[in-house]
């Protein structure tokens, strides 16, 4: 298990009268590989989840596990943060550096690594964000596009070689393009680099296409964990606490209401495509 | 009306000029609802900030029901009818109770007490807020915040709301909150809405969708005819619609379908076909 929360509660200011709860008897465990989207309504406690997974916040009860190790006791926050890799939400506001590499290596540059080693992990880690190192090395963070901006931030992560990566929201304020150039990047990241990663999103087409796992946070509860399939196929539940289900699973649902007998589970548009034609063929024939 | 005439935009930095805007000419119609799409970069928010004055033309006009927004004199009334929401909520309110921050506004333009309490609730409830009155802003989610923050440009009395990606950084519920709230506003008082989005499925309550590319207009339609043009959009960084993805390929399989913009839409075509 690469991390593991049990029973955790968390309040910010506690013991005042401002006391927020903000994460209540938490359970949760990730292993080495998996991509987990997380889900949930604004105030509902992601970002304060996630801050537990990297040793930014301790928890008020319970325990982190990082590889086994007792977060605090057994293994410092320190370390855990150069191994649960955090990149925030608009990334991009934390670049400020005058050259993408400068910017990629600050980290490195903080742990004293030599330059010649620096050199080759920046040129390494640009290339897994799909950024080319020769064509990259030397520009401005501010003459990017919006894409390529939030895969340097990445890129600067990554460089710290963690064996997680959490992202609050990488692909907001994105165009298409920008967009699905991260989002094929993460996926490539995971797939091919085994990394683990954890992403949290509000759109629900996206993340159903991307997670092979999805947790719903709610009122600081996990209220949902399970595939996607699993959990958009709660649609009334999702809406209730404020959250929504995949464009396709809105149509196969009102499909279905009609009288067409279509799973209610596909999430990719070929998929989705074929299991209508085959009821339309079968209802023609 | 806005019209934007021959508009040109060059930021100047200091080894090179960026030219935002390239001649860009445009009206805007009074009670339209208008969505501007297009990559970044492609001078959106830029043409946004001509509308209230923020910035100025280098080249050509802009004029808000005929105040040109290069006249110092003008730019206060200008402020006045054009109403500006961004993307981030929490850098829009200012104050530490709901109300107050929506008194923010008229009270700077000098309007008299008794009217302002009655803008702050008529204000509130156009957003469906008023029960939020006394709130801290921080209690409030970001749907929630964006709507206050709507309600303090409301009770300016804006004749023009223009709104850049204000949905980006919002939940699902806040997405459907703030865009309810603009078709209301639009449909039931005649409010001009220009609205700014990635978002193509906030798209197709438009009456007219505009694609930028490289500072300039390129393309512009009703959602339907403008998410017909797969393949322009796809050049110009334009999402379609996943439901619009799908009934294009329901239809190179033979299906006879039209252009569809929701899922309830092509559901219902489906459903009585053959
Ligand atoms: N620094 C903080 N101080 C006090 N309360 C906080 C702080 N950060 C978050 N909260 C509160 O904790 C709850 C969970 O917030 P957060 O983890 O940011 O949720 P999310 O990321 O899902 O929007 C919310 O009620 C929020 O207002
Ligand atoms: N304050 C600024 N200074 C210099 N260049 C800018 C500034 N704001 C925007 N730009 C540049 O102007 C062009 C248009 O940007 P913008 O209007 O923000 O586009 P969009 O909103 O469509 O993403 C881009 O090339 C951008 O880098
Ligand atoms: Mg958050
Ligand atoms: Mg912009």
């Amino acid at each position: 298990m690469l991390i593991e929360l049990k029973n955790v509660n968390f309040t910010y200011m506690p013991n005042t009268p401002l006391a927020q709860r903000a994460l209540k008897n938490v359970n949760f465990s990730v292993e080495v590989g998996e991509f987990v989207g997380l889900i949930g309504p604004t105030g509902s406690g992601k970002s304060t989840f996630v801050q537990h997974l990297n040793g930014l916040l301790k928890p008020l009860e319970g325990e982190v596990l990082v590889e086994g190790k007792r977060m605090g006791e057994e293994i410092s926050p320190f370390l855990v943060r150069r191994k649960v890799g955090l990149v925030f939400q608009f990334p991009e506001n934390q670049l400020f550096e005058e050259t993408v590499s400068r910017d990629v290596a600050f980290g490195l540059h903080n742990l004293g690594w030599a330059e010649d080693e620096i050199e080759k992990r920046v040129r390494s880690v640009l290339e897994m964000v799909g950024l080319d190192y020769c064509k990259f090395k030397d520009r401005s963070p501010f003459t990017l596009s919006g894409g390529e901006m939030r895969r340097v931030a990445i890129a600067g992560v990554l460089a710290m070689n963690p064996s997680c990566l959490i992202l609050d929201e990488p692909a907001s304020g994105l165009d298409s393009i920008g967009k699905r150039e991260i989002l094929a990047n993460l996926e490539r990241l995971n797939k091919e680099n085994n990394l683990t990663i954890i992403l949290i999103s509000h759109d629900m087409d996206e993340i159903s296409r991307l997670a092979g796992r999805l947790v719903v946070l709610n009122e600081g509860r996990i209220e949902f964990d399970g595939s996607p399939r699993k959990v958009f196929s709660l649609r009334d539940d999702l809406i209730k606490i404020g959250l929504d289900t995949p464009e396709f699973t809105s149509l196969l649902v009102a499909l279905k209401k009609g009288g067409l007998d279509v799973p209610l589970d596909l999430f990719e548009l070929n998929e989705v495509k074929d299991a209508i034609v085959s009821v339309l063929k079968r209802r023609g024939s | 009306m806005i019209e934007i005439s021959n508009l040109t935009h060059i930021y100047k930095q200091a080894n090179r000029e960026i030219v935002a805007l390239d001649d860009v000419s445009f009206d805007i119609e009074e009670g339209k609802f208008i969505v501007f799409v297009g990559r970044n970069g492609s001078g959106k928010s830029t043409l946004a900030k001509h509308l209230n004055g923020l910035i100025v033309p280098t080249k050509g006009t802009v004029k808000v029901d005929g105040l040109g927004t290069d006249v110092e004199e003008n730019l206060w009334k200008v402020r006045q009818r054009v109403g500006m929401i961004f993307q981030n909520p929490d850098n829009q309110i200012v104050a530490t109770i709901v109300e107050e921050d929506v008194a923010f506004g008229p009270e700077n333009l000098g309007v008299p007490r008794e009217e302002i309490r009655k803008r702050i609730d008529e204000a509130l409830e156009n957003v469906h807020m008023l029960e939020y009155a006394r709130f801290e802003p921080h209690l409030l989610s970001g749907g929630q915040k964006q709507k206050v923050a709507i309600a303090g440009v409301l009770a300016m009395k804006p004749k023009y709301l223009i709104l850049d990606e204000p949905t980006s950084m919002l939940d699902p519920r806040g997405r459907k909150e703030v865009m309810d709230t603009l078709r209301k506003l639009n449909n039931e008082q005649g409010m001009t809405v220009v609205l700014i989005t990635h978002r193509s499925e906030e798209a197709i309550y438009a009456d007219q969708v505009v694609a930028m590319n490289h500072g300039n207009i390129v393309f512009e339609a009703p959602p339907r005819d403008f998410f017909a043009e797969k393949k322009l959009l796809e050049e110009l960084g334009v999402d379609l619609p996943p439901i619009s993805l799908l009934g294009w390929e329901l239809k190179k399989d033979g299906y006879d379908i039209p252009t569809v913009l929701s899922a309830e839409e092509l559901a219902g075509i489906l459903c009585l076909l053959n």
